[in-house]
């Protein structure tokens, strides 16, 4: 037993906060620049590099189709599974703070399948039309935050992992049924993308026009987690000794279930739902930057943006020219992971 | 600093937990209630630390507790509770006694080398200097107790309440313990099971029986062997030398 958990004492992993945030970045800023150069069409660097340097003058360069690969297709498609990933990574660790958790997560606990069910009901159905062109991102706000208020309510006072983890699944079976239900109503077949879309998510398709409200909630995101650090560290000690220690639990739980719900909203209805990121990063980062928030929301925003990256840019070649959804392949790595967790809980159960 | 508990009922469905408890408690001393498993101290406790509705019977300075600011409850109680969240949050013994800090910090604000001097301090006090980078879940019982205590001392508060600190410590952590305690400025309530540790640590006892006040005075007035065999269904033999008085059982 002590040897067992003294190998996991590693503080920091030895890393000071500085050096590890600048080699996060690094990775993050290599494989971004790396998925340039892959998918189904194969470049030289030399062109990659001649066309950025064109486009950070502002001009179109001579090859108009390479241009469009890279400018229009390829940039905002990485730029959109990079805020994807770190959206998701720390999303993941809000919930599993608010949860006390290490299993809990967007898709895990169904807040991703109830975003998607609200995106589908805004495209397909027209729900929450009066809010106009925001209806699709509004519909999934409502829905991942009745998909959480479903689990927590449902958990109530039980302490159990496995519990919240079985309820989530069974909210998240229901919605992604809900969804696949309102696909397959749609009078027209351009309405909506597919029901896999929506299920195992895609980044094919997005243009630099769905990217400002995926940073904007980036930002907003990182910032309040900077901001309530302090809290969130608190309720690592549990929820009775946080309020007497001074915090309003309640009220603390409610806007982070609120922010974590509208992140995802944001998320899902770009890209569909992409399951397990907020759970392998955050459980890889807490080895390297400990548990208190404020280094852990951003280590885990760097590795799950680079994370996501690679993933989409496996996703876009494995089978070139065909993709793979990118939710099959975070599943891929992401489930065995989950297995692992829930097999080291019960264990610990036991002891 | 006054805590008044005035007529407190409690009662879940038919089962009456607390029957009509007036307390008082202020000053500085050590204030330790005792009763048999089931009397009702945890649930008393319980009310005093705001976890269950009191209904306007306990008073923090005379105010209604479940109308005070948390903060700043937060800044004249700490509360050292039974149970221990047992699951290893990965949080070391400094961020965790840092924590005791936070009912004094704004929402931007961080914390700083002042809470990081009284954290050094409280460390110091404890016996933790050497301990501060180990994670809370890979230590043992009574070392977690006093990184818990270490964090009440830091969020400097005029009253300390424990219960049942001593459980699972063995002989030396509970001496040293109810030591750390009786050196601290301030009032200290507890909830115990030792008698033996009552007599001696603490200056001022209730007796608390199927939620009912039975006795309440110094220990030299309340130890008699007749309540404490009315109380625990047990005989004890009382031995007084002056002031400091010793049980044995039998």
């Amino acid at each position: 037993m002590e040897s067992r958990q003294s190998k996991v004492i590693r503080k920091n992993g030895g890393l000071s906060p500085i050096f590890l945030i600048l080699l996060l970045i690094l990775i993050t800023a290599a494989v971004g620049i790396g998925s340039l150069f892959v998918g189904s069409v194969r470049l030289d660097v030399s062109e990659v590099l001649g066309i950025l340097a064109d486009a950070l003058k502002g001009r179109k360069g001579e090859n108009a189709n390479l241009w469009n690969l890279i400018i229009r297709i390829r940039l905002p498609r990485i730029l959109m599974t990079l805020l994807a990933g770190a959206i998701l990574s720390v999303v993941g660790i809000l919930m599993q703070t608010i949860t006390r958790n290490p299993l809990a997560e967007p898709f895990v606990l169904g807040v991703s399948s109830g975003a998607s069910t609200g995106a589908v009901g805004a495209i397909v159905l027209g729900w929450c039309s009066f809010m106009g062109n925001g209806k699709t991102f509004f519909a999934a706000f409502v829905g991942s935050f009745a998909a959480i208020v479903i689990v927590l309510l449902l958990q109530g006072r039980s302490a159990s992992p496995v519990r919240l983890v079985l309820t989530g699944m069974g909210v998240s079976s229901f919605f992604q049924a809900a969804t696949t239900l309102i696909v397959y109503s749609a009078q027209n077949e351009s309405q909506s993308r597919s029901a896999m879309f929506w299920i195992t998510g895609s980044f094919s398709g997005v243009s630099w026009k769905d990217l400002p409200l995926p940073l904007a909630a980036f930002l907003l995101l990182l910032l309040f987690c900077q901001i309530i650090g302090k809290e969130l560290d608190l309720l690592l000690l549990g929820q009775t000794a946080a309020a007497q220690t001074g915090l309003n639990v309640r009220r603390l739980q409610l806007i982070v279930v609120a922010a974590a719900s509208a992140a995802v909203a944001v998320i899902v209805a770009e890209s569909g739902v992409i399951g397990f990121v907020g759970l392998i990063i955050p459980h890889i980062m807490r080895k390297f930057a400990g548990v208190k928030h404020r280094l852990l929301v951003l280590a885990s925003a760097l590795g799950g943006a680079a994370f996501l990256a690679a993933a989409d840019s496996i996703a876009r070649t494995v089978f070139a020219p065909r993709e793979v959804p990118i939710g099959i392949m975070t599943s891929f790595v992401g489930a065995p992971i989950f297995i692992l967790i829930i097999k080291r809980a019960y264990s610990e159960d036991r002891d | 600093m006054k805590i008044e508990i005035k007529n407190l009922d409690y009662r879940i469905g038919k089962k009456q937990l607390l029957n009509n408890i007036s307390m008082e408690f202020s000053g500085k001393r050590m204030i330790g209630l005792l009763g048999p498993n089931g009397s009702g101290k945890t649930t008393l406790l319980r009310h005093l630390y705001r976890e269950l509705p009191s209904k306007g019977a306990v008073c923090v300075d005379g105010q209604d507790i479940a109308d005070c600011n948390r903060r700043a409850l937060a800044q004249k109680i700490a509360v050292m509770a039974q149970r221990m969240s047992q699951t290893d949050s990965g949080l070391t013994v400094s961020d965790i006694v840092q924590m005791g800090r936070y009912p004094y910090k704004g929402l931007l604000e961080q914390y700083d080398e002042q809470d990081e001097r009284m954290v050094e301090e409280a460390l110091a006090r404890t016996g933790l200097t050497e301990l501060r980078h180990r994670r809370l879940g890979t230590m043992s019982g009574g070392e977690v107790q006093r990184a818990m205590i270490a964090k009440c001392f830091v969020q400097d508060p005029e009253v300390i309440i424990l219960d049942e600190p001593t459980n699972h410590l063995d002989i030396k952590y509970k001496l040293e313990l109810m030591q750390l305690l009786t050196d601290y400025d301030g009032l200290v309530i507890l909830t115990l099971h030792d008698l033996d540790l009552a007599a001696r640590y603490c200056d001022y006892l209730y007796i608390l029986k199927d939620g009912s006040l039975c006795a309440e005075g110094k220990p030299a007035e309340v130890l008699t062997e007749e309540l404490l065999e009315q109380v625990f269904e047990v005989h004890f033999h009382v031995m007084r030398d002056g002031d400091q008085i010793y049980l044995n059982i039998g």
